[in-house]
């Protein structure tokens, strides 16, 4: 098997194992209405649980009525409340849920402290694996007073040639073309906005150093987080874990 | 207010896959031994074109690790009686901890006086695939260099 149809096969998988640990975070437009404006991670973080994203996308959300998070299908969104620790260096930003924040459900789970890799180990030699929401397609339904949006699990190498504005320390870039994409369901191409990935989790799927036959979902780690697209070097720009132990809780957006 | 989602279809990118690091599919194998063994296979090129230059040399091939060194594949070049430095034609790869970047190089070397007799600039690539890619041009830069080798072993100022 070529490296080439080794990654063809592992992205399926990683999307069903990643699924259940990512959200959209909406943004409320009126009780009815929502505005996906950008994913984040579910996790465990210092034995709590917590969303990861971007700092923006939080940002953006409360420009609104505030924002919310899918607690699963058929259920009622979580309306967010309380402080949010926000990272003003890299751009991320940690949500630690309240207390009366649903239980998870099978397929809402909470990413294992433990996976999520603060350094910048193995980047460069495996595979990363990018899944979240675009915003182009998540849309408002009447019927089901809730916002659809359709995942995107997508996987690359990271960019190692220097881009033309210069990374810092905590970024990392991801090679990123959106043409090709398709909508299973109208099997036709849509042209993918990787604006709502903001936030998304990066993933490394755990291959480097180990050969197909050891690999399995189970030992990708979660790396670093979507935070920029740039669209002229086709690159998605993320900030690496390794942020996330340097975050102060100082740093506090209330609402 | 409920939420749902559905996959989009993305083809990932192959670009740069080169670099991924994952083991078995290697044109060199997954393991030390088979990357030693293309570094020997290399360097034994050397042999009929010193021979055809120095009938009586003798030849030795080994390989070594250690101080610092992942792997030290080498062949020896020895002219017999005549009281000069025997000549080590040798490829070095070294690795960072986490055994994801490596330097490779190459010498020919006398193997008691130590003088470098001719050296391969140092190349510092990620991943397995270029590890073995870099390591075959090295060895490929000093098999195509038997007149170093030669000069080397007629040099009467290079007695040990």
């Amino acid at each position: 098997m070529t490296k080439e149809q080794f990654i063809l096969d592992s992205i399926k998988p990683m999307a069903q194992y990643t699924f259940a640990f990512i959200t959209s975070v909406v943004g409320i437009i009126d009780q009815h209405q929502g505005r996906h404006v950008g994913s984040g991670l579910r996790a465990i973080w210092k034995g709590r649980r917590v969303v990861m994203t971007a700092r923006h996308v939080i940002e953006e959300a409360v420009k609104t009525r505030g924002f919310a998070l899918a607690t699963g299908y058929g259920k009622s969104p979580y309306v967010a409340h309380g402080p949010i620790d926000c990272d003003l260096v890299g751009d991320l930003a940690i949500y630690y849920l309240p207390d009366d924040f649903p239980d998870s459900a099978p397929e809402k789970q909470f990413w294992p402290e433990d996976r999520i890799q603060c350094s910048t180990e193995r980047l460069t030699t495996d595979f990363l694996f990018v899944h979240g929401f675009p915003r182009v397609r998540s849309r408002f339904l009447h019927r089901v007073t809730g916002v659809a949006s359709r995942s995107l699990p997508y996987g690359a190498m990271q960019r190692t040639e220097p881009l033309k504005q210069a990374l810092e320390a905590h970024q990392f870039a991801i090679e990123f073309d959106p043409s090709g994409m398709r909508n299973i369901e109208r099997d036709q191409e849509d042209f993918i906005d990787p604006d709502g990935l903001s936030g998304s989790p990066v993933w490394r799927i755990g291959i480097s150093g180990k050969s197909r036959a050891e690999w399995s979902p189970a030992l990708s780690l979660v790396v670093g987080f979507v935070t920029q697209w740039r669209q002229d070097e086709r690159v998605l720009i993320a900030t690496s874990a390794a942020r996330l132990s340097e975050m102060k809780a100082s740093h506090q957006l209330l609402f | 207010m409920s939420a749902t989602a559905l996959f989009y279809d993305a083809p990932p990118r192959t670009y740069g896959l080169d670099r991924l690091d994952m083991r078995g599919d290697n044109e060199t194998g997954n393991d030390w031994s088979d990357l030693r063994d293309m570094v020997q296979g290399e360097l034994a090129r050397l042999d009929i074109p010193v021979r055809a230059g120095l009938r009586s040399v003798e030849t030795q091939t080994g390989w070594n690790r250690g101080g610092g060194a992942n792997l030290f594949a080498y062949r020896t070049y020895d002219a017999p009686n005549s009281g000069i430095d025997p000549v080590v034609v040798g490829v070095t790869i070294l690795s960072d901890p986490a055994g994801e970047s490596y330097v490779i190089r190459g010498d020919i070397a006398g193997e008691t006086i130590g003088d470098i007799v001719f050296e391969v600039p140092a190349k510092a690539v990620v991943g397995w695939d270029q590890v073995a890619r870099a390591a075959r041009d090295v060895s490929q830069d000093l098999a195509a260099r038997p007149n170093h080798v030669l000069d080397a072993l007629r040099d009467s100022s290079r007695k040990a």
